[in-house]
């Protein structure tokens, strides 16, 4: 397979992988820094891929586990993760006047749930994927996926309304 | 969509019990104009991943295609200036009352012509050492904004 051809295979999903690391690792530069590190891993394997029933799916779980090892890894360097999607002196989710009704608020809300709920809110909302192919993704199996995803939406409309009640009570 | 419908598919949403086209039809109803006032709280999460859909990957200027114009524009440069400098000296060669190809009538008026023809070639160097300027321009700003790998 030459370089074109790969490309050919690859282009069609390359935004889904971007969106999918974005959402766990938050700064779009580290996003693709991690897209491009899957799509050479990939590349090393390209012999190997015809053995694969979805390329999609083998390439959104290659980005899956290469975002999570390096929010792993900044765990355990304990470094601060810094970007610019957060206000440097807010923590938790205390929300500005200004977020009130916007999309950023929701952004907030959504990058503060644990890693796998997030994974599975990009996968079924955003991508809406069906649970096969997010069990597939995720290795868990659909009961799983169903409970989590339960709880993560649950988790964010609880923090919208408290905010809108917020909102209504200074008005 | 029925409010009673809306409800129900809601109730379900949260369960994590809805089909994709259930929530298709959430989607469809939050984000059309006819939301009831009490579910209007909603309307910016499917606001949210109805714009989170549109996203794609950035795509930049590859370093080898910047290179490579790199050295086109010093090729261009280098051409207009030995061109320029060739031009000029052929517009002088017509003195009908020169015999010697590229010579002058007085030293004065040769000093001035070599003083015209060094002016015009600094000139044309300045253009092209301008727009590498530009093209330096470019290459700062890009590495202020992406990680050199």
């Amino acid at each position: 397979m030459n370089q074109k051809e790969f490309m050919q295979l690859v282009v069609p999903f390359q935004s889904k992988l971007f969106r999918l690391a974005k959402r766990l690792l938050v700064s779009a530069e580290e996003a693709e820094d991690a897209c491009q590190e899957v799509l050479v891993k990939l590349w090393n394997k390209k012999n190997d891929l015809k053995q694969y029933n979805s390329l999609e799916a083998l390439a959104y779980t290659m980005t899956k586990n290469f975002c999570l090892d390096q929010l792993k890894s900044k765990r355990a360097q304990n470094l601060q993760i810094v970007h610019n999607n957060y206000a440097e002196n807010n923590s938790g989710l205390q929300q500005n006047i200004e977020d009130k009704n916007s999309l950023d608020w929701i952004e907030k809300i959504i990058n503060q749930l644990p890693e796998q709920q997030r994974v599975i809110i990009q996968l079924r909302d955003i991508e809406l994927l069906d649970y096969d192919e997010i069990a597939q993704i995720t290795e868990m199996n659909p009961t799983a996926i169903r409970v989590a995803l339960s709880r993560a939406r649950k988790t964010v409309r609880e923090h919208m309304i408290k905010t809108h009640q917020y909102g209504i009570k200074l008005s | 969509m029925e409010l009673n419908l809306v409800e129900v598919y809601l109730k379900k949403y949260f369960e994590g019990e809805t089909t994709i086209a259930e929530e298709q039809a959430l989607q469809t109803y939050f984000l059309s104009k006819n939301v009831a006032q009490h579910l209007k709280q909603y309307v910016p999460l499917f606001e949210y991943y109805e714009q989170q859909k549109e996203i794609q990957m950035p795509l930049h200027v590859t370093e080898k295609s910047y290179k490579q114009s790199m050295i086109w524009m010093s090729v261009a440069a280098a051409i207009l200036i030995i061109f320029s400098f060739y031009t000029f000296e052929f517009q002088e060669s017509d003195n009908l009352n020169s015999n010697v190809y590229g010579s002058f009538d007085t030293p004065e008026k040769a000093f001035a012509e070599t003083q015209k023809a060094l002016n015009l070639l600094s000139e044309k160097v300045n253009v092209g050492v301008q727009s590498m300027e530009r093209m330096n321009e470019y290459e700062q700003s890009k590495n202020k904004i992406f990680k050199t790998n």
